[in-house]
């Protein structure tokens, strides 16, 4: 295991570029739009409206192929952002680190799930460090490429955006529930059930006589 | 609103009359006094939100606590989690100062999606951005959260003022109740908008 660096997680060991797929004589499009891994990742996206075949290639040609390994540190906590990665067949785990307390892991990303996305707004720095759960494929996209994919073709960069916020609001609701749910424990409050969950209210004597008062029915369920 | 003030936002510098146009026809603005709960963390948000002068705070209220998470300025946008996805939106929004904010309804969301242009890219991005401002500001919260639930002790309030919690004043108790005055600090000052207004009036 890498030591923890004081206050800022651990360092990454950038994920290698998987050179072998390279398609012959190019070093830059190493992802083809046909690889099956890319199309099942995108299927997680859910974009609207999809892609189309030439769209595909454009995005697809803006990523390279990574591999890690399990337990390797992809980004690490306060590093300069500068490449987002989309987890093609991987799991990994978020963690966070304060100066003097031990890393605390905060989440979980799977296939589909894209970490270090500050790296496409021109963050400066991850806010926290992603660890390979097993031995991973990944897609990368640096920043600039990113912008050149803006630039070249902005309806494709719209809704890869729009997929990255649509993850990011799961992963806001999940934290907040997490701090709602301990805040909650602590005062003794009892989180109201979904009006879907909760069902129809049993009826009480009271309601049953006006119930039928009201010219409804004797009959009771 | 003009297109110069719209130029002075971060992110916005450079934009041509066109998209600023676009962004008037799709958005409709909103003028807030100081203390004016614009989104309660309850219920879902009228639409994403981009603040346009004045500053905004985002927390957490549970019971009589508030979790201040950020102050938000000129550029930033709050409302996104219940604009892009059902539900509630978690975070209530109060503003600081006066502050007048660009209302994007989940309609014009989706229509922005559907045809991509200068202005939704420019949107979409200040989107993702605000939103990693905010993941960033819950990480050391959570992670906080995390290693509680790990001791074996009965948490206390104590435990929640070291997190950050704060207990709300009586003036924005009332501001935050369900039946209170909320939403009365909010005129709504221009709308480009059918639904926008129609959701405005359901809200007075």
């Amino acid at each position: 295991m890498e030591p923890y660096r004081q206050g800022s997680g651990r360092q990454s060991s950038n994920p290698g570029v998987d050179y072998a797929q390279a398609p012959a004589g190019s070093v830059r499009a190493l992802v083809q739009h046909t690889d099956p891994d890319f199309q099942e990742t995108l299927a997680h996206l859910q974009v609207t409206p999809p892609f189309g075949e030439s769209e595909m290639q454009a995005l697809a040609g803006s990523l390279y192929r990574c591999t890690a390994d399990a337990n390797q540190v992809i980004l690490g906590q306060g590093e300069p952002a500068d490449t987002c990665y989309w987890l093609a067949d991987a799991r990994a785990r978020l963690e966070y680190a304060i100066t003097g307390k031990p890393v605390e892991a905060i989440g979980s990303v799977r296939q589909g799930d894209f970490i270090g996305e500050g790296a496409l707004i021109g963050a400066e720095a991850y806010p926290y460090t992603a660890a390979a759960g097993t031995a991973s494929t990944l897609f990368a996209i640096g920043t600039a490429q990113f912008v050149e994919l803006q630039r070249h073709a902005p309806a494709i960069a719209v809704r890869f955006l729009a997929a990255v916020a649509g993850q990011q609001v799961r992963r806001l609701r999940i934290d907040g529930k997490k701090i709602e749910s301990f805040a909650n424990q602590v005062l003794g409050i009892v989180a109201p059930v979904p009006a879907a969950e909760a069902g129809p209210a049993a009826p009480t004597a009271l309601g049953r006589l006006f119930n039928r008062l009201a010219g409804g029915s004797k009959e009771e369920p | 609103m003009t297109p110069k003030q719209i130029r002075a936002i971060p992110g916005w510098e450079d934009a041509a009359d066109g998209e600023i146009n676009n962004l008037f026809a799709v958005c409709a603005e909103r003028w807030h006094r100081v203390g004016a709960m614009l989104i309660d963390g309850a219920k879902p948000a009228i639409g994403a939100m981009m603040i346009v002068s004045g500053e905004l705070q985002t927390m957490f209220e549970v019971g009589n606590m508030a979790l201040p998470i950020e102050t938000l300025g000129v550029g930033d946008w709050v409302g996104t989690v219940s604009t892009f996805e059902d539900g509630a939106e978690l975070f209530s929004v109060r503003a600081v100062t006066e502050s007048r904010v660009l209302v994007l309804t989940r309609e014009g969301l989706d229509r922005m999606k559907a045809q991509p242009s200068p202005t939704s890219l420019r949107i979409q991005r200040a989107i993702v951005k605000s939103m990693h401002s905010s993941l960033a500001k819950l990480a050391p919260l959570v992670s906080q959260v995390q290693r509680l639930n790990t001791e074996k002790r009965k948490h206390t309030k104590a435990d929640l003022i070291a997190l950050g919690f704060a207990r709300l004043t009586q003036t924005a108790q009332i501001a935050a109740s369900r039946d209170g005055p909320a939403g009365r600090g909010v005129e709504l000052v221009q709308h480009d908008g059918v639904a926008i207004a129609a959701t405005f009036r359901a809200m007075r």
